[in-house]
């Protein structure tokens, strides 16, 4: 192969990476994932390993880029070590979805090393970009399937014939603790899930800051009805408020269903009120006096 | 105003019309009684969320082109699989993985 081709052909780095990435988001919406948590914990060092293996190999990121996955690798190695030193079952196979996205990681690093393939530095970002989604989302489906499966154990009567089948439920909820953590450190590098976390502060004075919030709401919306009373404000007014008393009537029922409010209260005073129909051709009454 | 900007758009959009599909669905039940398949208030949350990657000026309404919530959504995640995801805005990959769990939680 010629240089110009293999330059050229860096393209196909970008799209393994693609690849591995839609394989990943696949993973997420597995509705069997708690029986296969076993397998995926066992597998997930192989995906990080190859992964850190890629983002070695191309051009140096910028900023704190660079050190994402040796971070990882510093979180993934432990949990893999204490989870093969530790009661597990020798029969637990390895994971072959995650097992395919780690194989094509190690291939597109492979492909990098033997100078088959020179990515350029933006071909290198969005790789780097990919493989941090393809991390996040595995990562994410890896806790999903750990914290299934120990609430599935919680509800299962133990094998007294054959104690050691199945993984020890603390040991997967160890590790499920673990995979939060490096969910969490790629959703940072993703560019974070919603926003900044709040400060300690905003979040101790949380009460006053939904109570002010809920006000502020209140009173702008009032001022946008008497100043623009149109078709758009009116639905997203409703809509908000029917919302807010979503949520009201979610924690009202929770509350009720865990004894925190007297169950009595919560059928005459708040469910049934709210069973009346809603007006024809308007929002449910109910929605706002909910809250 | 990008092409992945566009399909943000229309991501958000169908997932704010199955939004109102869910809630139209609860509002024909009984207050205290849970809708099969889950809660509309998740999916409003995240439909505005990802509304809030958009440029503020950026209009977003609820569409809806399948009677079925779950296929609007299924509709939503084919699209977040046409572009790759450094050209969407940051904060994207959060809501994938939120969607996601929305599918998976209503197919279950």
């Amino acid at each position: 192969m010629s240089t110009r081709a293999a330059i050229n052909d860096a393209g196909l780095l970008v799209e393994l990476a693609e690849i591995n990435q839609a394989r990943a988001q696949g993973l997420l919406t597995d509705i069997t994932f708690g029986e296969r948590a076993p397998a995926m914990l066992l597998t997930w060092n192989d995906v990080i390993a190859s992964a850190d293996d890629l983002w070695d190999a191309l051009p140096p990121a910028t900023g704190p880029a660079q050190l994402l996955m040796q971070r990882l690798s510093d979180m993934a190695t432990p949990m893999h070590a204490a989870l093969n030193t530790r009661r597990w079952p020798e029969s637990t196979q390895a994971d072959d979805r995650l097992l395919s996205i780690a194989d094509t990681y190690t291939r597109a690093a492979d492909l990098i090393h033997a100078e088959r393939v020179r990515p350029t530095p933006e071909q290198a970002d969005g790789i780097r970009a990919a493989v941090t989604a393809t991390i996040h989302f595995s990562a994410h489906s890896v806790r999903g399937a750990a914290t299934a499966y120990v609430a599935e154990a919680l509800t299962q009567v133990p094998d007294v014939a054959q104690p050691h089948r199945r993984p020890n439920r603390d040991l997967i909820k160890e590790a499920a603790d673990r995979m939060l953590g490096m969910e969490q450190l790629s959703a940072t590098a993703a560019g974070g899930l919603y926003g900044p976390q709040p400060t300690d502060a905003a979040r101790t004075s949380e009460d006053r800051a939904l109570a002010a919030s809920f006000a502020e709401w209140d009173v702008q919306s009032h001022r946008t009805l008497a100043r623009n009373p149109n078709t758009a404000n009116l639905y997203l007014i409703a809509r908000t408020q029917a919302a807010i008393g979503q949520v009201a009537s979610t924690l009202l029922r929770a509350r009720a269903t865990t004894a925190h409010l007297k169950l009595d209260d919560y059928a005459t005073r708040v469910v049934a009120p709210s069973t009346t129909p809603p007006l024809p051709g308007g929002t449910s009454p109910s929605s706002g006096e909910a809250c | 105003m990008t092409n992945a900007d566009d399909l943000l758009v229309e991501i958000a959009e169908l997932i704010l019309g199955a939004a109102d599909q869910v809630f139209d669905q609860q509002r024909s039940l009984p207050a205290h009684q849970p809708t099969p398949g889950g809660d509309s208030l998740g999916l409003t949350l995240l439909g505005y969320e990802a509304a809030r990657l958009l440029p503020p000026e950026q209009e977003v309404w609820p569409r809806v082109v399948s009677p079925e919530p779950l296929d609007q959504l299924r509709t939503a995640e084919r699209l977040t699989r046409t572009a790759p995801i450094a050209k969407f805005p940051h904060g994207m990959v959060g809501i994938i993985a939120t969607l996601c769990d929305e599918i998976r939680e209503r197919t279950a």
